[in-house]
């Protein structure tokens, strides 16, 4: 179930402020199972598990984004070739000739390149700002696209070996599939507390949709998923001097970003409800990149967040790599962790 | 007089962003006796209440200091780190760190010895716990550089004078205004995260919905050499903000904040920086908009171990804010 819902949730379009399709198909896979089920002016979709009640007023938030990178369609030239802006951080490196989804209609489309052979010298890595797009028309009217659509990677997603999988987005819809895959858990043992869940909008593009979902939702705490780019690969000379994420390592229990320092007790709940359930976990203090968790701290008169990473190999690219352990090791962490937590955990 | 034994107390107590607790306890027993009401809220803000009805005025200062998160132990028991805010480069070699737990490392830098190396990167350094100490200290663990502080005549010289000295400026004025009818509702608010992107003031701003905001804060004193033209000096008085890179101060506020100075004979100087910001940039900002002012003390040598302030600058500091806060204000 876990690993069908991934690959769906992978599968789906959703660049940031263009969710619709995706949130659409998280709408299917949540069903009935939350109360509440709303979408937001932000296009966020947000909604409750009840808890038993037992611990009154409490609300802990949880959240993942469902959005991804891509491009904005910004001119449709004579020729047929599409111009396009980024929508969020993109490395080119990983996108040369890159398969896309232009527009809802999903006009099949690559990015435009010209071969080492006619480049005319052209031969470096192009700049994000510079791409085009060839959906194969011979003049304008071939394009159904228009200025404002979103362009969508394609990432053929596969089962490969040792537990991994491959496929696009998973920067974003591993911690969804976690998310959905927890509401079953939760279901079987209800929490003494309401858990809202938000599958938030425009993070790609500065958390903006995180932000909104906390001030609505305002609660007492608040636990991010997210992907953290896995840096598990071969080293020359062993080079022992940087921190490696490892794919199979565990979820990456989040210390801080440049902008944000996670809350401690939440980042000290993490990682004792991982020694005492016997979860395998990593430890993730960050150099660089901003993280989505850092807004929702911010919302209203300030949230204590934790963050989980879900480790990704070559995750700006839409090959990314997951080892299943991890999304289910993640599961089990967040669900020990909700189950185990109390008004008294944020005590000062 | 400042109270240096307060100073020492504040500037030499572990806090990096994020971690504030220590220094939220150690404030809260200062602090205890003097406000009407003590709470903290989400964001770990340390909040006091003085007097109740009239303007609400946030008074914020932030007790967080730099420092650093260690990312990775490597095999031989040498850990390297990330900044926690704007740790300079320049400042690490050699320079201690301590731990929570109060593990001491040196701060070590990769490579031959070579005077002429100019390191650009955090990630060239390294930390040495020696002697095995590296077992004491795991990954995603939080040190801050660690030294005393120094006595020279009015001058004071630690690391943290950025903002335990505006710890220090909000302390005295909550000592000045006990048993004050201030006909203002005062909440003095001991910040958290503000070296990280000012997160703290932020939720407090939120939470409080003052009328007025004031930031206590350090700010570069220019008078040493090759340093800036017509800028804040030390031991020259309060320094009145007037623009930074996150904050103008709007005119009204900066003329109440003036003609206090000038109507109590307080020594004061202008203030323009061009690097860096303060609370009162965010608080201005939330909601429906926070008019604010920045009192800053002026701070040599600041993100380093030897933050230098002048205790006369200090007292006219707490005087200023003292004078702006003791009687209704109303603009």
């Amino acid at each position: 179930m876990l690993k069908e819902n991934l690959q769906k949730l992978s599968e789906a379009v959703g660049v940031s402020g263009g969710e619709k399709e995706i949130r659409q198909l998280i709408r299917e896979l949540v069903g009935e199972k939350l109360a509440e089920l709303t979408t937001d002016p932000m296009g966020n979709l947000s909604g409750v598990l009840r808890g038993t009640g037992a611990v009154p007023g409490f609300r802990v938030m949880v959240a993942a984004h469902m959005d991804e990178t891509g491009f904005m369609v910004s001119n449709v030239g004579e020729n047929g070739m599409i111009s396009v802006l980024p929508v969020g951080p993109l490395d080119m490196r990983y996108l040369i000739t890159a398969r896309v989804h232009v527009g809802e209609k999903k006009q099949n489309g690559v990015l435009l390149w010209p071969p080492i052979h006619k480049s005319n010298g052209q031969n470096a890595v192009p700049g994000v700002e510079t791409v085009q797009i060839d959906v194969g028309a011979d003049g304008k009217g071939g394009v159904s696209a228009s200025p404002g659509d979103r362009v969508g990677l394609i990432g053929a997603y596969a089962e490969m070996g040792a537990g991994l999988v491959r496929g696009k987005a998973f920067n974003g819809r591993a911690g969804c599939a976690a998310l959905i895959g927890l509401i079953d858990a939760l279901i079987a043992a209800p929490l003494p507390y309401d858990v809202h869940f938000a599958f938030t909008a425009q993070e790609m593009i500065g958390a903006r949709g995180a932000r909104v979902a906390a001030h609505r939702i305002d609660p007492q705490a608040a636990f991010v998923l997210r992907g953290t780019e896995a840096n598990d690969l071969p080293r020359p000379d062993n080079d022992d001097s940087v921190a490696v994420i490892r794919l199979g390592g565990g979820p990456a229990i989040t210390i801080n970003d440049p902008t944000f320092m996670a809350d401690r007790r939440l980042v000290a709940h993490l990682r004792e409800v991982a020694e005492s359930d016997n979860v395998p976990y990593q430890i993730d203090a960050r150099e660089n990149g901003v993280i989505g968790g850092g807004l929702v701290s911010f919302a209203r008169a300030g949230v204590p967040v934790g963050v989980i990473g879900l480790p990704v190999r070559y995750m700006s690219s839409p090959n990314g790599l997951l080892n299943l352990s991890d999304l289910e090791n993640t599961i089990r962490l967040l669900h020990g962790a909700l189950a185990a937590l109390r008004p008294e955990t944020l005590e000062n | 007089m400042t109270d240096k034994a307060l100073v020492r107390a504040l500037v030499e107590a572990w806090g990096p962003s994020g971690y504030e607790d220590h220094v939220r306890a150690l404030i809260r027993g200062y602090v205890e006796p003097l406000a009407d009401e003590i709470r903290v809220d989400g964001a770990g803000n340390l909040i006091c209440r003085m007097g109740k009805g009239g303007k609400k005025i946030l008074i914020a200062a932030h007790m967080d200091e730099i420092g650093m998160v260690v990312t990775h132990i490597d095999k031989d028991g040498y850990g390297r780190f990330t900044g926690i805010g704007g740790l300079l480069p320049a400042t690490l070699l050699g320079n201690r760190v301590r731990f929570e737990n109060g593990t001491v490392g040196v701060i070590g830098l990769e490579g031959t010895f070579d005077i002429s190396k100019q390191p650009k990167s955090l990630s060239e350094f390294f930390i040495d716990f020696s002697d095995g100490g590296a077992s004491r200290i795991r990954v995603g663990d939080v040190a801050a550089l660690t030294r005393g502080m120094e006595e020279r005549g009015t001058r004071l010289i630690a690391k943290s004078m950025d903002d335990r000295i505006g710890c220090v400026v909000a302390i005295e004025a909550m000592r000045a205004l006990k048993g004050v009818q201030t006909g203002n509702e005062l909440y003095f608010v001991f910040t958290t995260q503000e070296e990280v992107g000012i997160r703290g003031a932020k939720a407090a701003a939120f939470g409080l919905s003052p009328d007025y905001g004031i930031a206590l804060d350090v700010t570069l004193a220019m008078d040493t050499p090759k340093n800036g033209a017509n800028a804040v000096k030390l031991g020259a008085g309060a320094a009145v903000k007037i623009f930074d890179v996150g904050h103008i101060v709007p005119p009204v506020i900066k003329d109440w904040v003036l003609s206090t100075a000038e109507a109590h004979g307080i020594p004061h100087q202008l203030e323009i920086l061009t690097a860096g910001t303060t609370d009162a940039a965010v608080i201005q900002q939330t909601a429906a908009g926070i008019p604010s002012a920045t009192i800053s003390i002026p701070t040599r040598f600041v993100h380093t171990t030897s933050e230098t302030v002048d205790v006369n600058d200090v007292d006219a500091c707490v005087k200023l804010l003292v004078a702006l806060i003791e009687r209704p204000v109303d603009m």
